[in-house]
């Protein structure tokens, strides 16, 4: 019998088996997806080879992209971007690490207390939190982004717009700031040649300013894996985890199976007993005991195994209160330079408490078309699906398309985009079920993503058309000759809440360890698990701070262990030792 | 089974990820409600490569017959020539050939179903793109005529609560990805471009490369957030 079997090795799991395995428990690790063993050999710098959600590498299927992607439904305009495989959708993100606004947590008592969802607050204080914050922050680590010309254009525009600059690391008013980032910030030739020749590790350390985070991240070349720039799980925890051995004493190092779709969490008497999954490559199913059982696979996938066990659902809370940020996306054309292809994804952003916040963006041509082209408001010039949305400072609301669209994109590097972060509230109609539509796939019934935009609570439609009007109004400020409002339906990439903690136990799933209410040995650990959506700021940050206290919960309350994050010291996911053991496995 | 020894579970499933697998499912019940199952049987696979190139053109027009037909040709290429057509069939229907005739009772591959609305809607904004040099009713539109059956499509209120809203809003979205990708021009074998992407031209993008010297150094000098205590680390 394991200790502990972590469902999920996207930006939560790895970090609560890292945790433990750190203590030495025994921990399994089974992700669905591919195991990315070699990013320099399988991943590309192509936006098709990597995104296309049919049979992209990032997509989110089986390892075999010969085999179909896996099933769901969408009953509305959206689109679900899940990313498969060990890292999960870390493989995609651009490390952004804001921590949440301070305002989304109980007890807070700024005066604009009420400019949040009070009824899903977090269980907890902030204050309370922030060693856990400190703790991934320094693990990671996270560092103050450097300025490629897009997040110099968008810094200045900030600037001009009268917000002050932000220089810690909380929210507390209107401001701007460089984003706080998984990145390892350039050193060496890094950033300053584009000769591929001088781009290897150890001449070049750190980003390289390519462009492209969302194909995976295998900068600098030659680096050992764990010195990647990015720091998604698959760089920082997953190679800590199973190096615990090596660099903790005391510490056990982890076992991760890929390809490994878990398709029943299994109980006895209220309580986890184990997982049976199944190998996606040959089909054979395999059933494994543990003491706990930690569900990691993401808002969608979470309240689907759930329901696919057949786990009590008392309150009917599983699966609902999706909240996904409610974005929008602004185009502003430029009459100079941004070099928006190029450099780490985001590296600047605003933030506006109690409303979300703004941050810039860089696409390469195929995403910056899909970018301009998928809205819930019709056609620019054309009509508008009765969206019901306004210009907001903009001079066209709704997709491009045709001439317009092959205007906007002669130049990609003279864009730059604006990324629209509401502060959406909870709501019980934005939920995940099981399709009735689709027949079963091989991993069990399907899920069904329901979100209702239309519908969305006053509040959330509010924030969302503020912060577009500021957004146009950056752009402006940018020196934008032509803004264009997308009008973006749900695109469902920062995900919340849909297993959410919560202290009220009639709209919550798991109590303040995030272990379930309903089943014993139970936990969650991923973004599923966060009670909303964090007042705008990314989520990864904080569901990794979260699955670090989640580790203590599990530690304590299963384990006779102390919590360790007041008292102790964290190690960094670069430093020699972690290093040298993972050249030492070739991972 | 279907025709061609595909079950209606092996449609689906080859939906794929897009989500098509539930258009595919809801689609024969959908077009009944209509009239339209009838017509849709009647799609042939060279109407669909027809359809769907009227709307590659639509998202991204060049210097192509489709761009011409619709009014907006320009002098340099664009999604046709991109190669973007193929490609687009080949992921609607996820490995699945078009092969309406003969596929049988009760459902359609993706391609198939998306021409045929197409079509039908094409009928609906102007009764004569029945007839023209096209097999495609919708490749025979204007460009403005094109966006009128996009509005349709979006609008019906038929497909409320349904995977056609899902499919009617990607659309556009994913033809513009793959037109502007270098999917048109892969080498399968070597994964890598044949040749310079239409899309990167157009966008004067620099390609794949390791890095850029694009480093502009720290803004205001900001190196570190302040935390508001130091760990013990």
């Amino acid at each position: 019998m394991r200790d502990v079997i972590v469902i999920g090795a996207g930006g939560g799991g790895p970090v609560i088996a890292k945790e433990l395995a750190e203590r030495g428990l025994d921990v399994l690790i089974l992700e669905a997806g591919a195991r990315n063993a070699k990013p320099e050999e399988e991943w590309r710098h192509l936006e098709n080879d990597a995104n296309n959600p049919v049979d992209g590498y990032f997509r989110f299927g089986p390892s075999d992209r010969s085999k179909p992607a896996w099933l769901r439904e969408l009953p509305q305009n959206s689109f679900l971007w899940q990313v498969s495989g060990v890292g999960g959708t870390t493989l995609h993100y651009y490390g952004n690490n804001p921590r949440a606004a301070p305002g989304v947590f109980r007890g807070y008592k700024g005066d604009d207390k009420a400019a949040y969802d009070r009824e899903h607050e977090f269980p907890f204080s902030y204050r309370s939190f922030i060693p856990y914050y400190e703790w991934v922050e320094h693990t990671l680590p996270v560092q103050t982004a450097a300025m490629g010309t897009k997040e110099e254009v968008f810094l200045e525009a900030a600037a001009k717009m009268g917000l002050p600059l932000q220089r810690g690391k909380d929210i507390t008013r209107n401001a701007h700031r460089p984003q706080e980032n998984a990145i390892l910030q350039p050193r060496g030739n890094a950033g300053r040649t584009g000769d591929p020749d001088k781009l290897t590790y150890p001449d070049a350390r750190g980003c390289t300013f390519c462009g492209f985070c969302f194909q995976g991240c295998y900068e600098p070349r030659g680096a050992p894996r764990n010195l990647s720039a990015k720091r998604s799980t698959d760089t920082s925890y997953v190679p800590m985890a199973l190096t615990a051995d090596k660099w903790r004493r005391g510490g056990k190092a982890a076992t991760l199976v890929a390809d490994a779709f878990v398709i029943r969490v299994d109980t006895a008497d209220g309580e986890a007993r184990g997982v049976t999954w199944r190998d996606t490559n040959t089909g054979e199913e395999t059933s494994e005991e543990a003491k706990v059982v930690v569900m990691a696979g993401g808002c969608t996938e979470n309240p689907r195994l759930w329901l696919n066990s057949g786990l009590p659902n008392p309150n009917d809370w599983v699966g609902r209160g999706y909240t996904d940020h409610h974005f929008d996306w602004l185009i502003g054309e430029l009459p100079r330079y941004t070099g928006s292809s190029k450099g780490p994804g985001s590296g600047a952003r605003c933030d506006f408490p109690g409303r979300g916040g703004l941050e810039n963006v860089g696409l390469p041509p195929a995403l910056q078309a899909f970018s301009a082209t998928f809205s819930d408001a019709g056609i620019a010039g054309h009509y508008d699906n009765n969206v019901g949305l306004k210009k907001a400072g903009a001079d066209t609301l709704g997709r491009l398309v045709g001439p317009d669209l092959r205007r906007a994109l002669r130049n990609v590097d003279r864009l730059l985009n604006v990324l629209v972060i509401t502060d959406d509230d909870v709501e019980a109609q934005n939920r995940v079920t099981l399709s009735s539509i689709l027949p079963a796939d091989e991993n069990g019934p399907v899920p069904r993503v329901e979100f209702h935009q239309r519908a969305r609570s006053r509040r959330t439609r509010r924030n969302r058309e503020y912060l577009a009007k500021k957004a146009a109004k950056l752009l402006k400020a940018a020196g934008a000759r032509e803004i264009h409002r997308v009008a973006w339906p749900p695109l469902i990439l920062h995900v919340h809440s849909t297993m959410r903690m919560g202290h009220d136990e009639a709209n919550s799933v798991l109590d303040r360890g995030c272990e379930s209410r309903a089943v014993k040995r139970l936990f969650v650990a991923d973004n599923s698990a966060l009670p909303n959506s964090l007042g705008g700021p990314n989520p990864t940050l904080t569901t990794q701070a979260l699955a670090t206290r989640t580790a203590e919960k599990v530690f304590k309350r299963y384990f006779d262990g102390d919590p360790w994050v007041k008292t102790d010291t964290p190690v960094v996911s670069t430093e020699r030792k972690v290093t040298k053991a993972v050249r030492a496995l070739d991972l | 089974m279907l025709g061609r020894g595909l079950t209606r579970r092996d449609l689906i499933e080859r939906g794929g990820t897009l989500g098509l697998a539930a258009f595919v499912a809801q689609l024969p019940g959908v077009l009944e409600a209509k009239g339209w199952l009838e017509d849709a049987y009647a799609q042939s696979g060279d109407v669909v490569v027809e359809t769907l190139s009227g709307l590659v053109a639509f998202i991204l027009p060049g210097d192509d017959p489709y761009s011409e037909a619709q009014g907006t040709k320009t002098d340099e290429p664009g999604g046709i020539a991109a190669g973007t057509v193929p490609v687009f069939i080949r992921n609607l229907d996820a490995f699945v050939p078009v092969a309406i005739p003969g596929v049988g009772t009760g459902t359609l591959p993706a391609s198939g179903g998306v021409a045929m609305l197409l079509n039908r809607y094409a009928l609906e904004v102007n009764p004569a793109s029945g007839e023209g040099d096209s097999i495609s009713p919708f490749a025979r539109l204007s460009f403005d005529d094109k966006a009128k059956v996009m509005q349709l499509l979006e609008a019906d209120p038929l497909w409320d609560d349904t995977e056609f809203k899902f499919v009617s809003g990607i659309l556009p979205g994913f033809v513009g990805f793959l037109a502007w990708s270098e999917a048109g021009v892969i080498d399968a074998d070597t994964r890598e471009p044949k040749s310079r992407p239409v899309g990167w031209k157009l966008a004067k993008f620099d390609g794949p490369a390791e890095g850029h010297p694009e480093f502009r150094g720290y803004y205001r000098g900001h190196r570190s957030a302040r935390k508001r205590r130091r760990h013990r680390a």
